[in-house]
């Protein structure tokens, strides 16, 4: 992932799935199934959040408040299969449905985490906000600052 | 109670007349009074694309307009798309490369894609995700509904389709 400090938004770059399918039947709606859970992935860790105001009213209760991934910020998708037939049928078949979902979450907040090492930052919540990493790189920077003018004094 | 409005129009090439409130939006319009039920409200709210349909050759929100707004123009839905029993290039293209799942979304990606092939017949990847900015689909991850709208574009220089 690329994540502009200034702004904090952060753009996917490139995305690889491994994935154990089982017996593949058909390869391409089982791809079509991992690209679309990668996506789904995509805009948990990146923009859907539900919010709540003091009352209880929820405020991002339409798509555009409510940030789900649309096609200019989820990347080509690379499929690597890795299939070991099931035992438990004798067709050797895996559940596929949406099955990038979870991975995806965490992969790129960990990506994001490692885009942002110097940060040292600890993202244990989805979504991941531009405006609080934008705010740590902020902060980042003011620290150098100081530190910079602490060295030349 | 509100007064009607007459709407003339033309919709997929035949003129049609209706008598409508004047709130009315085109999507309802075309929905409920034409029964055109290819074109789908997602939101209602022009975030989601799936009521996409060509007014005067361009691209709208039919959910984002009053059907009074579209008296004496052109409108044309997804069910306009293939007028026969032969699917239209674009639509073979999104079946022969599964950039269907659920389906919601489609009539609103083959509008905008048919829009966006009008004006740009060999798009790249870029401008095509450019072109889908207003559609959101929530099953397909867009890689094959990007695929199907390249492919489609071959598919209707191939066959020298205009439209």
């Amino acid at each position: 992932v690329r994540v502009d400090v200034e702004t904090g938004v952060v753009a996917v770059e490139q995305y690889v799935v491994a994935h154990d399918s089982g017996t593949m039947i058909n390869p391409t709606v089982l791809e079509g199934q991992l690209h679309g859970g990668v996506a789904l992935g995509l805009g948990e860790a990146l923009g859907e959040e539900l919010v709540y105001d003091a009352r209880g009213r929820l405020l991002t209760d339409s798509f555009h408040r409510y940030v789900i991934a649309r096609a200019e910020k989820v990347p080509r998708v690379a499929v690597r299969h890795h299939p070991c037939p099931s035992r438990n049928n004798p067709a050797g078949i895996k559940g596929v449905g949406e099955n990038g979902t979870m991975g995806g979450i965490t992969t790129i907040i960990a990506a994001v985490e490692d885009a942002l090492a110097p940060l040292a930052l600890t993202l244990n919540e989805m979504p991941v906000r531009s405006q609080d990493l934008a705010a740590a790189s902020e902060l980042l920077r003011e620290r150098v600052g100081a530190l910079a003018r602490g060295g030349v004094a | 109670m509100t007064e009607l409005r007459d709407v003339s129009f033309t919709v997929n090439g035949t003129a049609r007349r209706v008598r409508v409130e004047p709130r009315r939006l085109l999507v309802h319009c075309l929905r409920h009074d034409l029964g055109l039920t290819g074109t789908h409200v997602g939101c209602d709210t022009a975030d989601c694309g799936t009521c996409v349909v060509m007014l005067d050759g361009r691209a709208v929100k039919s959910c984002n307009l009053l059907a009074v707004q579209a008296d004496g123009a052109a409108v044309s839905t997804v069910e306009g798309l293939a007028p026969g029993e032969q699917l239209h290039p674009i639509q073979r293209a999104f079946c022969e490369k599964h950039a269907v799942q659920c389906g919601y979304c489609t009539p609103g990606m083959l509008m905008v894609a048919s829009a966006l092939l009008q004006q740009s017949p060999h798009p790249d990847e870029t401008e095509i995700r450019r072109a889908l900015y207003g559609n959101l689909c929530r099953c397909t991850g867009y890689e094959h509904i990007v695929d199907a709208i390249g492919y489609a574009g071959e598919l209707m220089a191939e066959a020298g389709t205009a439209r």
